[in-house]
Formats: structure tokens, C-alpha cells, sequence
């Protein structure tokens, strides 16, 4: 009897996990393979990383240092570069993982919640329909409400610490760091990968995020179930509609649609840096879905960045439009942020204040206009440019300083992600909305 | 006193049960580190007699057996009960079986742990897991043959009748880890479990191992020309 049952089984299924699985293993030779090469030999590397782009910049980027590589990530604005380079990287051993089975699936539910998904929810989809960064998620149903529901994979709280101990070497010779630059940068990036693994800490700040920001315009965002999540599971509405990457591929966003949805980011952002002071620091286009009635849903919290006042007044004095004109106080707060160290050389400060000038001038533009439109080319290119430049400057290369603080890495992460969806969704923005300085 | 004698003799109006010999067993060995002395000295210090304890297991080591096998059995029970259970792939049936094994014995841990430290040859199965080898022989091979029917697992002549050895030697690795492992609710040992499954179905699903196979008698037929 048992042998006809599962003759009718699902070959369908089979070969759906064989498919799943194998992905998953290419996806795993194809990192090995590029950093392999990488390390080998850098021409192969830029010319793969690169299908879409004739500029080098990757090879560029590997002989930079400390901050210069987190100022180089904010220049270089094709999203196929740096984040997913280094991010990868750093998540290599977590990213490649094949997706859960399902008795894993059921197994990290119970040991979790203490029950079983069908005991909780009326339906449960065996197979995940997406891959969170270090999760999946699983549609299921309540009393014909849809739901998400993300699940860790079982290990990787564990895993973070160990894994970034085994890419040290590699990072040390790919990115030519020295051992103090590389430990206080991933002490940061540990932190936060540490985070990312605690659902608890994520729902909470789920919660309070999204209805602090609930009265930004055109945004949406789902409810939590704290009675149906735990340290692996988090449980959330179902938003319907499509990830704003899959749409940016499709390429079907209308003018008017960009628009609303680039003031929304731009709405969503600044108000968590200027009023909340700590912000959803991971603008991944797989993080937002567009609604079918055009607003934008945020689903993903697992990355915040909390910024310290201190920080904060600094690092936004730059965006001031009187700090670049004042010449001492720009001095003063390129000290700060450690651009320039007391001990440089004149020569080397001269050097470094131009460098940095120029680049804060540029990175800062769309706030010295109340309108800035991000479809504009020739400004994404003056930045690509420039921080080509930055990247064959042999004095960056060759500065055994970091330069640059560890707070800034996550926020200029975000910038770095947000100026590129915007780009893409060719948004013309009001940029003084939220934005609360002179 | 009345009341205290009457309550110290209520033991030994019940009869001995199996259950209480074993959880004697269990706890002294726990406690003491090793087996009792003898099957005698075990059943004074219990307050039941010799033919008692014999009238379930002929030695300790029928005794150790028939926790294993235990084992095995309420795994197998809670898990064919289960609901989505029938409708599971062969991969997905061997994934279900590990993870109930495993939460199973997270619950009798200390005594497992102890008896598998206790087993020093790997090459030979210790007494106390035979029946429990029988019971996951009888159990693999049908999942495997409902395999074989669905298409998952896929025939190999000679080969193929061996695959249960295959996965008893994944079993014991699959126990020798959760031995060792540290980690918050025994984590590791489930994402061991679930990597080394999805391996093992790699080996024996159609694939590689078919084209070399098919290819190394291609060569070999030929070098007989």
C-alpha cells in the first residue's frame, strides 16, 4: 500500500528539491570561483564582475584601504560591485546554503514555538517562497489571512562568529587591510550579522520601527505576531505585490510610480535618521515589495543602524552647506570622523582635504538643492569617476591609516543603497522633506 | 509508624514492571558510572527478586538492548502517526526519522551519551545497539524501496542491496556527532543531519555516479577487445 502511495508521489517534488539543491551548489562554486581568481589573477575578475560595465573599478577598489574601501563603497554606484563583493564575502558560508528541508523546516518551528506549523496555522506551504538573508520564508494562512513566515536556519547565530574568523586571511590580502583596520571594521560587521540573527531583537524592532514610520505617505507595512514568533521564527502579514528588484528588472515602472515610491524611500529614510535616530540600514531592492495600488512595503528590519549623537552631529555637518565653505570647520570635522589625522604630513593633509572635499561636495549635492533628480546620468558618472580616481591614487593605497570611523560604515551603506534605487526608479525628489538641518 | 510501615510495603505488593527495572538500571548506572556488580547485588539493592528482573531480560545487556530498540520503535510510532508523513519524498521520510530520533534522545541524553562513549570499536556494532540496527535495517529498506518505485533513489545492480549498510554507517556518524556536539539545542546536529541526507541522496539519486559507472564498463568491455 505504502509503495503505491508513493509511487504517486510527487516526481515533481524531487526534482524540485534536486533543482533547489543544485542551485544552491552553483551558486556556491561560482563565489569560490570568483574569489579564487580573484586572488589569483584581478583582470579575470574585473571582467566578470563587470559584463555591464567598461570602468574598472574593482580592481581598483582591492588595492584600497580602511575607510578609503568604505568611501569607495558609497562612489561606486553600480549595484553589482562592492556590496555584493564584500557582503558575499563576509556571508559566504551562510548565503550558500541550500534551502531548508521541510522536516528541518517543521523541526526549527516546534523546537521554537513548541508546536508544529499545521497545529498553529490552518495552511503551511511546504516549499519557501523566498530566501531571506539568512532565512526563509514560508507563506501560511489564519482564518483566511495571509501570512509570512520567516525561519532561521538552524546554527547560523553560531556560525557568524566563526565565519568571519575564517575569511580574515583572505579579507587581510583581498583588500590589503592591516590587522587593526580589519578588526575594528568587522567588529562592526559582526555586530550586526550578530543582530540579524536574533529574531527577538528583530521583532521588536519591527514593531516599533514601522509604526514610528506608519504616518510617512505611501508606505506600507506589515503587522507582527509576537504570539507566533520566537528566537527562529518571526510571523508577519503576507503583503501582496512584487519585490521592487523583480520590478526594477522588468523594467515597468511608470514615471509617476517612481516618483511615489522614490519620495516614499527617500520620506522613510530621512525621518529615521533625523527624527529616530537609527534606521533600517539594508536599502536592498529584495527588502521592498510594491503593492498593486503603488505604495511601497518594507519587510525586512533585520538591519539597524543606531546612530550615536555624536556621530550624528558630525558626520550630517558635512551635508551643511557652510561646513565646505568654512575652511577651519571642515578641518575640524574631517578630524572628527578621521579623515585627517593630527600627525599627517602637510603634504598628506593638503592631499586628503582636497580628496574628501571633492567627494563630500559630490556625495552631498542632492541636498543643496530642495529638488535633485536621481535619473540623471551625468551625476552617477561624475561619482563613478571620481572614485576611480580615488581608487589609483597611490597615496590612498599606501596610508597605513584607517581613515574613516567604524559608525559610518552601515550609514554610508545605506546612502550608497538608497542613491542607487533611486536611480533606478529615476525618482525626482523633494529632498528637504524630514531632512532637519540647515 | 503504622502508616510509615504500610507505606514502605506498598512497593513490594506491586508487581515489578519492566519500566522499573529499567529506570533502576538506568539511574544506577548514571549514578555509579558503570554496571552493577551483578544481575544480584542489582536486584537486592532494588528490593525485587532475581527471577523477577529475569522474566523480562536474560542480562543487562538485553536489558541496554531493549532501551535502544525503545528508541527506535516510539520514533517510528510518533512519526507514522504523523499526518503529512505519508506524503513525504524518501529524502524527506530519513530527514523526519534523524530529527524525532534526535529530539528523543535529547530527553535521555546523559544515559545515550554514556553508552555510546562507553562503545570503543567503531567497525563492530556494540550488543546494546542490535536490535536497534534491525528495526532501522527493516525501516531504511522500505523507505528505500518506495524510493526505488518514485524514482528517487535509483537502481544499481549489486549496489543498490547494500545501500542500507550506506545509511546505518551514516547513522552512527550522524550519532558519534551529537555525542560531541555543543551547541545550543544540539543545532549543529541538525543542520549535520540535514546536509549529510541531502548528500547522501545526491550519491544515491541518478547522476554522476550512473555516468561513471556506465562509463567505466564502457571501458572495461572494451579493454577486453
Amino acid at each position: 500500500m505504502k509503495v503505491k502511495e508513493q509511487q504517486s508521489i510527487p516526481v515533481g517534488k524531487v526534482q524540485r528539491a534536486t533543482k533547489f539543491i543544485s542551485t544552491g551548489a552553483k551558486i556556491g562554486t561560482n563565489y569560490l570561483k570568483h574569489y579564487s581568481k580573484k586572488l589569483v589573477n584581478s583582470e579575470l575578475t574585473k571582467d566578470q564582475l563587470h559584463l555591464d560595465n567598461a570602468t574598472d573599478i574593482y580592481n581598483s577598489l582591492s588595492q584600497l584601504k580602511g575607510s578609503a574601501l568604505k568611501v569607495a563603497q558609497m562612489l561606486s554606484m553600480d549595484k553589482n560591485l562592492l556590496p555584493t563583493a564584500y557582503q558575499d564575502q563576509f556571508a559566504m558560508a551562510q548565503y550558500s546554503a541550500p534551502p531548508l528541508s521541510y522536516p528541518l523546516v517543521v523541526r526549527t518551528f516546534e523546537k521554537s514555538m513548541g508546536k508544529k506549523p499545521q497545529e498553529i496555522f490552518d495552511t503551511f506551504l511546504h516549499e519557501a517562497s523566498n530566501a531571506a538573508s539568512i532565512g526563509q520564508v514560508h507563506q501560511a494562512t489564519l482564518k483566511a489571512k495571509k501570512l509570512a513566515v520567516k525561519i532561521q536556519y538552524p546554527g547560523v547565530a553560531d556560525s557568524v562568529k566563526s565565519d568571519l574568523a575564517m575569511v580574515k586571511p583572505i579579507a587581510l590580502r583581498m583588500f590589503k587591510l592591516n590587522a587593526a583596520e580589519y578588526d575594528e571594521f568587522i567588529g562592526e560587521v559582526q555586530s550586526k550579522l550578530l543582530e540579524e540573527a536574533d529574531y527577538k531583537l528583530e521583532l521588536k524592532r519591527s514593531i516599533d520601527l514601522s509604526k514610528q514610520c506608519s504616518h510617512i505617505p505611501n508606505l506600507v507595512f506589515p503587522t507582527y505576531y509576537p504570539q507566533f514568533s520566537g528566537d527562529r521564527i518571526l510571523t508577519m502579514d503576507w503583503i501582496e505585490g512584487k519585490p521592487l528588484g523583480e520590478r526594477i528588472k522588468l523594467n515597468d515602472i511608470d514615471a509617476k510610480e517612481g516618483q511615489v515610491l522614490g519620495q516614499a524611500l527617500w520620506d522613510f529614510y530621512h525621518y529615521q535618521i533625523h527624527t529616530l535616530h537609527s534606521l533600517h540600514a539594508d536599502p536592498h531592492p529584495g527588502n521592498f515589495i510594491i503593492t498593486p495600488e503603488g505604495k511601497l512595503g518594507v519587510i525586512d528590519f533585520g538591519c539597524v543602524k543606531v546612530i550615536p549623537k555624536d556621530f550624528y552631529k558630525t558626520y550630517f555637518e558635512l551635508l551643511d552647506k557652510d561646513t565646505l565653505r568654512d575652511s577651519k570647520k571642515l578641518d575640524k570635522v574631517f578630524h572628527e570622523l578621521r579623515f585627517i589625522y593630527k600627525d599627517d604630513t602637510a603634504e598628506d593633509k593638503k592631499f586628503f582635504k582636497e580628496v574628501f572635499t571633492h567627494l563630500v561636495e559630490l556625495l552631498g549635492r542632492p541636498f543643496r538643492t530642495p529638488r535633485f533628480d536621481f535619473s540623471e546620468k551625468s551625476y552617477f558618472e561624475s561619482l563613478y569617476k571620481f572614485g576611480e580616481e580615488i581608487g589609483n591614487m597611490k597615496a590612498f593605497r599606501e596610508s597605513k591609516k584607517a581613515r574613516g570611523v567604524k559608525d559610518a560604515l552601515y550609514i554610508n551603506r545605506t546612502y550608497y543603497g538608497l542613491y542607487n534605487l533611486l536611480h533606478q526608479l529615476n525618482a525626482e525628489v523633494d529632498t528637504t522633506s524630514y531632512v532637519d538641518f540647515k | 509508624m503504622e502508616k510509615t510501615k504500610k507505606s514502605k510495603t506498598k512497593p513490594k505488593v506491586q508487581a515489578i514492571t519492566s519500566e522499573k527495572i529499567v529506570a533502576d538500571y538506568r539511574d544506577y548506572v548514571l549514578t555509579e558510572g558503570k554496571q552493577p556488580a551483578s544481575v544480584y547485588k542489582f536486584c537486592k539493592d532494588h528490593g525485587f527478586k532475581e527471577d523477577e528482573f529475569y522474566q523480562y531480560f536474560g542480562s543487562f545487556e538485553a536489558l541496554e538492548k531493549s532501551i535502544w530498540k525503545g528508541y527506535i520503535d516510539q520514533t517510528r510510532n510518533r512519526m507514522e502517526n504523523d499526518q503529512d508523513y505519508q506524503g513525504f519524498t524518501s529524502r524527506e521520510k530519513i530527514l523526519t526519522f534523524y530529527f524525532s530520533l534526535a529530539e528523543l534522545l535529547k530527553s535521555d541524553r546523559s544515559f545515550a551519551v554514556h553508552q555510546l562513549k562507553s562503545w570503543k570499536n567503531p567497525s563492530a556494532v556494540p550488543v546494546f545497539l542490535k536490535g536497534f540496527k534491525e528495526s532501522f535495517k527493516d525501516w531504511i529498506n522500505s523507505v528505500l524501496n518506495e524510493g526505488k518505485v518514485s524514482g528517487e533513489v535509483a537502481k544499481r545492480p549489486y549496489l543498490d542491496d547494500r545501500y542500507d549498510r550506506l545509511f546505518w554507517m551514516h547513522f552512527m556518524f550522524i550519532l558519534q556527532f551529537w555525542v560531541h556536539d555543543e551547541s545550543p539545542g544540539f543545532e549543529k546536529t541538525d543542520a549535520a543531519i540535514e546536509k549529510s541526507v541531502n548528500l547522501a541522496f545526491d550519491l544515491i539519486g541518478k547522476g554522476v555516479l550512473d555516468s561513471a559507472l556506465d562509463f567505466g564498463k564502457f571501458l572495461y568491455q572494451n579493454s577486453k577487445n
